[in-house]
């Protein structure tokens, strides 16, 4: 592969200048002042728990400027939802956490809509509420927030499982292998203990934002911020409205971050412009965006750990019991995706149990990681409480357990592309393990360092098409159905479809974003796109350049197979000196060539074979995923015990990307995962009340400020490049990996600093100063608090 | 009832009939089309929605239009110079791979361009003090203080 030349270049994104220039557009920038747009608003529940006795919307109505007031008599009556039917669009008996939805007005002016909010009189029997899902749990828990739930149709997934231990769990996912019993009895030590991880919001920039637009033929044309034209966006509205794929068009723009949030404002945009025939714009505000995004799942987990004197894990086993909130959504794929990142060590007796259950809290979903940087929370702390107690070093102890290319891990599947033990030794080596710290601690301020690794798969049963059309002009358009959501995908494919077909990369044009015009994609999740949309596009360029040879060969006097398009050029294989220029092929008055005008398309498509999902009783299967993207973290932090503040001091990453298709973007990735990955650990919590979102803003929301990041000379980002097999030139996904191992990682170092050990997420002020305070009181026992 | 405002956008004189509470980001965005003014938090946390009044870097969502009556604004818009070229730090953005989702880059082009008008030549730590109050969820910063950087330099002369 040395003879790369754009594969492997910091090529500037193809979409800098549109953003510098402000003038690149987002879906909460259409439609500015456009006259005889609606604006929609939604009327929210102000209960956790509580029966509609009564709607009154006749106040509502007589505003002036009023389109339509919608409750959920207007909505279809069949419940619908990602992985299991359980919800109503708008509330129709009960709302089930404070944010359901229970009216759309559509307006013609905002303050219309606004006024007409609050006129609506809705009438509520408030019922008892759980928020705590150990609690919601329990077969006894009174309060059941779905009492038809074994009615309700479980979708898509077998993996749901059928044993559900009470009425407010709905998945139930297990994997198995080997027998933990008998890998506990064969333990010289076992370590077991509780953590916790915070609701964490996704704080992407953009508010939620849809516009609706019904056609006169009945189609309807829907914009949004919300990632994946064909599966967030078309197929959502087709599922909630019941519409056939033709009748729905789904339009992306660029998206003002993601990170896998879904608040899915379109719905409701789609439902107003549906009843209204008008085109219907809705913004969410900060507030709803908070509430309304499906935020980062919590956890509660119960970890206990089996290894041998020498290091050898032998046991482990894990119990998760997640609050998903009042919807299932999408967690139970993430709880079941979640269980992929364990694989990384070779643990030949492992038992897990994962439970989805139902809460009154805001429902959860899809975050960056998508279910695996909350395991790694308990699994990599646990790494190095075990190596302190077997006196062994906390490196030392992962490379053993690691396991190796071609060995098959506790899932079943072989692993190929390992990079995380360079990974490892790459952040080892920067931050110093083993040698001073790079300043010393005080009486009051403890410096220490710690480190981390984990990994982030991607999905497997997707599929990616792609299309290339080869212009007379030497220019090629490439067209797929991923979005741009900041991670710069758009330059990555260009730059493969530039080196597959020869071409300089600033004669690629990247088409994407309306499910009318771009060929079917998955979407912008799961850190796929590179993977599998760069593998659909890469097959498309060989596709147009086997026309173009197959075009070529009676004006060359060859046989196809005997030429080759490179470069916009059509060389003969045995003498590369002789070529015509493909543009040639266009020229009027050549017979045999292509008529003037016509084009050359080629198409590709990606998928996997032979996948499978796993069997639903032990996890097992032999292709679960697509790849894995290993990353490290090793940090110095320096912990102030007088006041519970962490400032991290430097912070060192390497990510196995396979191969970096662009260094700068992948390096990007990383210093971006990292903030957010000291957001999660040090700040970040969607702190409730009943129910009720507190900090649902950006002032008492903590999201990382540059002030709260290491300068840029204490911060490192390596790229490890174990090629994949299956990769466009080696390339998988990383950008997800980029925050798995964050906060396990900053948990270490506080340890390593103050012999605290944090079980619970955020690592807050408050937090570590009860911890210290508790490990004074304690100060007479020799031990720590294990 | 509306109010007539006039204010000078971008270099141009322009007029407006506003409502007293409407902000002045949103008469940007809706009443002139200046879509590169975003609004992210609406509460003046972010600064995504930075333009420069009087020269001066502010949030135009915490700030009314009928306010900015008689005053200067400039957005994003009105950064490159007269000949069309870049300003120096929206190159610096692109080469520096400061931008990612773009949501924020806009407001943190705006702020480091009043930065750098007041100091010329900062420290690392002057512009992530400078700046710490534009949010950026995507990049870490890294990338956007190393432009900051290399921009700063290359408007005192000192190519890189």
């Amino acid at each position: 592969m040395s003879e790369l030349s754009v594969v492997g270049k910091n090529v500037i994104r193809l979409d800098a200048l549109e953003k510098v220039t402000g003038t690149a557009l987002y879906a909460a920038d259409e439609a500015l002042g456009e006259p005889g747009m609606l604006h929609g608003k939604v009327l929210w529940s102000p209960h956790a728990h509580a029966r509609i006795i009564s709607i009154d919307i006749s106040r509502a109505k007589k505003v002036p400027g009023v389109e339509a007031v919608l409750t959920g008599k207007d909505v279809p009556e069949a419940r619908v939802g990602s992985c299991v039917d359980d919800q109503h669009m708008l509330a129709r008996e009960k709302v089930r956490f404070v944010g359901d939805a229970v009216a759309v007005v559509a307006a013609r002016t905002l303050e219309a809509a606004e006024e007409a909010l609050a006129l609506i009189k809705v009438k509520y029997e408030v019922l008892p509420a759980v928020f705590d899902a150990e609690e919601a749990m329990r077969p006894d828990c009174p309060v059941v927030l779905h009492p038809g739930l074994s009615g309700y149709k479980r979708n898509m997934y077998p993996y749901l499982g059928n044993d559900l231990p009470g009425p407010n769990v709905h998945t139930h996912h297990k994997v198995r292998r080997g027998n933990v019993e008998e890998g506990f009895r064969q333990a010289d030590l076992i370590v077991e203990n509780r953590f916790s991880t915070a609701r964490i919001s996704h704080c992407q920039l953009e508010p939620a934002s849809s516009v609706a637009r019904p056609n006169v033929d009945g189609t309807l044309v829907i914009s949004t911020s919300t990632k994946s034209v064909y599966t967030g966006v078309q197929a959502e509205v087709c599922r909630f409205f019941g519409l056939p794929p033709s009748k729905v068009r789904g339009v992306t723009h660029y998206i003002g971050g993601n990170f896998g949030s879904a608040p899915r404002a379109h719905i409701f945009a789609a439902l107003a412009a549906i009843r209204t025939g008008r085109p219907v714009k809705v913004v969410f505000s900060r507030e709803e965006c908070f509430f309304r995004d499906l935020n980062r799942l919590p956890m509660v987990i119960y970890l206990k750990d089996g290894v041998k004197k020498d290091g050898t894990l032998v046991a482990r086993q894990i119990k998760l019991i997640c609050n998903c909130g009042a919807y299932a959504q999408i967690t139970p794929l993430v709880i079941r995706n979640g269980s992929f990142g364990s694989s990384q060590y070779r643990i030949p007796n492992f038992r897990w149990d994962a439970y989805g259950v139902y809460t009154n809290e805001p429902p959860s979903g899809a975050f960056r990681g998508f279910g695996n940087a909350q395991p790694f929370w308990a699994m990599e702390q646990h790494m190095d409480i075990i190596a302190e107690k077997l006196r062994m070093d906390p490196v030392e102890l992962r490379q053993k357990n690691l396991i190796a290319e071609g060995e098959e891990n506790l899932r079943g599947e072989k692993t190929h592309s390992m990079g995380a033990a360079e990974c490892l030794d790459k952040v080892a080596q920067w931050i110093g393990w083993g040698r001073p710290t790079s300043q010393p601690s005080s009486n009051t301020v403890k410096v220490a360092k710690g480190f981390a690794l984990a990994n982030k798969y991607t999905q497997v049963d997707t599929i990616a098409s792609a299309l290339v059309r080869f212009n007379k002009d030497g220019f090629v358009d490439v067209f797929h159905g991923s979005d741009e959501i900041g991670q710069g995908s758009q330059t990555v494919l260009a730059q493969i479809a530039a080196e597959e077909l020869g071409v300089p990369v600033e004669k690629i044009k990247v088409i994407w974003g309306d499910s009318a015009r771009v060929p079917y994609d998955h979407g912008a999740i799961s850190s796929r796109t590179t993977m599998f949309v760069g593998n659909a596009i890469r097959a498309a360029c060989q596709d147009v350049k086997r026309l173009i040879c197959a075009t070529a060969s009676p004006v060359m006097g060859a046989a196809p197979e005997d030429l080759e398009a490179r470069g916009g050029q059509i060389y003969f294989r045995s003498n590369p000196s002789k070529s015509m220029p493909v543009s040639d092929l266009f020229l009027p008055g050549r017979a045999t060539c292509l008529p003037h005008d016509a084009e050359l398309l080629g198409q590709g498509t990606f998928f996997y074979k032979g996948y499978s999902d796993g069997d639903p009783e032990t996890g097992q299967g032999t292709r679960l995923t697509a790849s894995y993207c290993y990353t490290a973290h090793a940090v110095e932090v320096a912990v102030d015990t007088e006041t519970g503040e962490v400032k991290v001091l430097r912070f060192c990453s390497a990510t196995d990307v396979g191969r970096a298709i662009n260094p700068k973007l992948c390096e990007a990735q990383s210093e971006g995962g990292i903030a957010q990955g000291i957001g999660s650990a040090l700040y970040e919590e969607m702190l409730l009340d009943r129910g009720r979102v507190l900090n649902c803003n950006f002032h008492d929301y903590g999201m990382p400020r540059m002030t709260e990041l290491p300068g840029n000379h204490d911060l490192k980002c390596f790229l490890v490049e174990a090629n994949h097999r299956e990769g466009p030139f080696g390339a998988k996904g990383m950008g997800e990996g980029a925050m798995t191992p964050s906060a396990p990682a900053i948990a270490n170092a506080i340890y390593n600093a103050t012999g605290v050990r944090l079980m619970d997420l955020p690592m807050s002020p408050e937090r570590l100063l009860r911890a210290l305070k508790a490990q004074n009181k304690e100060a007479g026992h020799k031990s720590g608090p294990l | 009832m509306k109010q007539r405002v006039t204010l000078n956008i971008n270099g141009t004189e322009e007029e407006v009939y506003a409502e007293p509470w409407w902000s002045l980001a949103q008469v940007l965005r809706e009443e002139f089309g200046l879509g590169g003014t975003k609004i992210a938090c609406n509460t003046g946390d972010c600064g995504a929605c930075t333009v420069l009044l009087d020269g001066k870097a502010v949030r135009s969502c915490l700030i009314l239009a009928v306010k900015a009556q008689g005053r200067k604004v400039v957005t994003i818009e009105g950064l490159r110079g007269k000949d069309g070229g870049l300003h120096p730090l929206q190159q610096a953005f692109m080469e520096h791979f400061a931008v990612q989702c773009g949501y924020c880059t806009p407001g943190m082009i705006l702020t480091a361009k009043s930065l750098l008008d007041e100091n010329p030549a900062p420290t690392e730590e002057e512009v992530r003090e400078g700046m710490s109050g534009n949010l950026c969820r995507c990049t870490g910063y890294a990338k956007i203080v190393e432009a900051v950087m290399a921009a700063s330099a290359r408007m005192r002369g000192e190519h890189r």
